[in-house]
């Protein structure tokens, strides 16, 4: 669950970060905080600047207008949701820290003597500028680390280093974020300020911060133009394509291989659907529902099963319920293998449904019909 | 031979009185597995296809000898269960579980690394020794016992892999699911490691997909001096830039992570890539029958 600046500016206030101040914009036509303030756009996406989306308001003329275009902005595909104000200050220096559990296995901590850039940017750049180290998962970062970090951002004379890096691990482990970032961390007026921050947390953890999720998830009413994407409870993975060919299987791996079998053999897929993990056969059903309800024409829809930890009489009792609720109006393709097969198999041809054993002549089969080939 | 398991390796199951828990625990017996205890918690005393179910790994390890757990148990209790095993001294640890938090991923890998214990996972398939035993989900009915070792990303994908080299008559000597990342304990090349050690393997077969950095790892290792001949496929060269196909680690961003960095570097380094099951038995069968000349 990606964080809005406001969730993330907050919640590293609690952990003992200092950040300006700031009120979120609820009432266009009254201002906030006393002029001049900075208008900043509350989006999901990087690149906010850039696009235009912080600007400084001097007088309610500037106010008036710049909330106007702000709110209209949209920043490399994202809607902006929101608007905060913030203090303006003035900042002599800038600096670039985060912890990350993204894509690496143990929590890595990354910070660079200057910041504003994106650090992938950066580590472009200028990549002997830039320190990683990787952090004990349980302990965080050693004594001798936090002086290493102290040392190599200059920030030895700065008596609130210390603490700045303190609450910045405390609050990537405190809330099992995925990412903390602060970019930048600003030194106003001799101290250490997060300007910006870009929190992730996990959803696999949300079981241990269940306050704090339905926290944040209460405080977007704040946003104007934001709504929230439910989550359907299953674990359907759902990607719309542009193609014919609907596809849905019980494995990544496998669902992957038979995108590119489909398309190697001509075939457009319409979309990927996968249902990880154990699934019940509801599962199957919804997948069903995502794969054909989309509003468009499909011409033939593949399903690739390959059972170990599913069952496939459970896979066979989803797709059958559907076709007794809605029908099935188009070629439907079916490689049924694995745990259970012979029963899901029998559920399937009680049904008037056939079933393949080979995924090639699955595949070349789907293909076929959506060529309107016999 | 095999790698990581063979007929000797003994069972303990976590979660073994839950539904997945009870179901893979008789299909692992089924499959010749020496399934020797099982822990949940307050559920000691009781059994599951006649095998005793404990409290806890220590209760069990007091009555029984066993070097590898696998764990079926709920992503919240993961964390917990895998420390509780891997403080019991077991050489091999099989993680099913999907969809554990990250901090827990993390703090798990850290102590397989410092209890030296070989951690396949999480959220994998887990092991087959084909004809012989196996500790994971992979369905007998796909393989057969022979000469080819697979190493996989994907659960599914080293099924299918399995299904079609067994209905070309061709065995494997082990097949791996390391799963879908992105975070693994076992990679793919500490796989072909084992293979290019393993007397029996004669052909490696590398199943890969978009996302991270473990088929290049990989890829250099083979090109430092694997002798055996190596087969690939790597699967998602069509996905969508920046959208998760199902695995969390399956994500193209930029030019990291692509099929075609994965298939450049495994053909650099002397792999025959492959680019569908059909071709993978092809490629197979031609690498057999090289490595049969070469004997004779």
């Amino acid at each position: 669950m990606n964080l809005f600046e406001f969730e993330g500016k907050q919640l590293l206030a609690e952990y003992g970060m200092k950040v300006p101040r700031s009120a979120m914009v609820d009432d266009r036509t009254h201002a906030p905080l006393p002029y001049p303030f900075v208008l900043k756009a509350q989006t999901l996406s990087g690149g906010r600047g850039k696009a235009g989306g912080i600007r400084i308001c001097r007088n309610a003329d500037e106010f008036a207008r710049n909330s106007e275009e702000i709110m209209a902005l949209t920043v490399k595909g994202q809607p902006v949701c929101g608007l905060m104000a913030e203090q303006a200050v003035e900042i002599s220096r800038e600096i670039y820290l985060s912890i990350t559990l993204q894509a690496s296995s143990a929590p890595v901590l990354i910070a660079c003597a200057s910041g504003g850039m994106e650090i992938e940017r950066l580590a472009a750049q200028e990549p002997d500028r830039i320190l990683r180290l990787p952090l004990d998962p349980f302990t965080g970062l050693s004594e001798a680390q936090l002086a290493q970090v102290i040392h190599f951002l200059g920030l030895t004379a700065q008596s609130d280093a210390h603490s700045v890096i303190r609450s910045l691990q405390d609050c990537f482990f405190g809330t099992d974020a995925l990412l903390v970032e602060i970019n930048p961390l600003g030194l106003v007026g001799g101290e250490l300020v997060a300007l910006d921050a870009k929190i992730e947390l996990d959803g696999n953890a949300a079981f241990r911060h269940a306050e704090l999720f339905e926290r944040i998830r209460a405080g977007r009413a704040v946003l104007q133009n934001y709504r929230e994407e439910k989550s359907d409870g299953t674990t359907i993975t759902f990607v719309p394509l542009d193609g014919d060919i609907g596809l849905i299987s019980d494995g990544a791996g496998t669902g992957m291989l038979t995108l590119d079998m489909l398309t190697d053999q001509g075939g457009r897929v319409a979309s990927f659907c996968e249902l990880g993990g154990t699934t019940p056969a509801s599962t199957m059903y919804k997948a069903m529902e995502y794969t054909l309800g989309s509003g468009r024409k499909l011409k033939s829809l593949l399903i690739v099963l390959i059972g170990g930890f599913n069952r496939m009489d459970d896979m066979a009792n989803g797709i059958v319920s559907y076709m007794h609720d809605y029908g099935l109006d188009l070629p439907v393709f079916v490689r049924m293998v694995g745990n259970m097969e012979e029963v899901g198999i029998q559920i399937m041809a009680d049904a008037g449904l056939k079933t393949y054993s080979s995924l090639s002549q699955a595949v070349t089969a789907a293909v076929d019909a959506a060529a309107g080939r016999e | 031979m095999s790698i990581l398991i063979n007929q000797n390796t003994r069972i303990l199951v976590q979660g073994i009185t839950g539904k997945t828990g009870q179901m893979q625990t008789r299909l692992m017996l089924e499959a010749g597995s020496q399934v020797v205890a099982g822990v949940t918690p307050g559920k000691g005393g009781q059994e599951v296809c006649g095998v005793p179910v404990y409290n806890t790994v220590a209760e069990a390890k007091a009555a029984h000898d066993f070097d590898t757990v696998v764990c079926l148990v709920p992503p919240r209790a993961t964390r917990d269960c895998c420390l509780e095993a891997m403080a019991a001294d077991v050489s091999l640890m099989v993680v099913c579980t999907e969809q554990i938090p990250k901090h827990d991923v993390a703090q798990i890998l850290a102590v397989a690394e410092r209890t030296g214990t070989t951690l396949v996972g999480p959220g994998c398939s887990g092991v087959i020794v084909p004809e012989v035993c196996k500790a994971g989900s992979h369905p007998v009915r796909f393989f057969k016992h022979g000469n080819v070792g697979v190493v996989s990303k994907s659960g599914a994908l080293s099924y299918e892999a399995g299904k079609t080299l067994t209905d070309a008559g061709i065995g494997q000597s082990t097949v791996v699911g390391i799963g879908g990342g992105p975070c693994f304990g076992f990679t793919q090349k500490d796989a072909v490691e084992l293979y290019q050690n393993d007397p029996e393997t004669r052909v490696i077969v590398l199943l890969g997909e978009i996302g991270g950095r473990l088929e290049e790892d990989a890829a250099a290792f083979i090109a430092q001096g694997v002798t055996k001949p190596v087969v690939a496929l790597i699967v998602g060269r069509n996905a969508p830039q920046g959208k998760s196909l199902g695995h969390a680690g399956a994500i193209v961003s930029g030019n990291f992570g692509t099929a075609s960095t994965k298939i450049e570097a495994l053909r650099s380094a002397g792999a025959a890539v492959v680019s569908s099951p059909d071709a993978l038995v092809r490629a197979v069968q031609a690498a057999l029958e090289k490595t049969e000349e070469g004997r004779n």
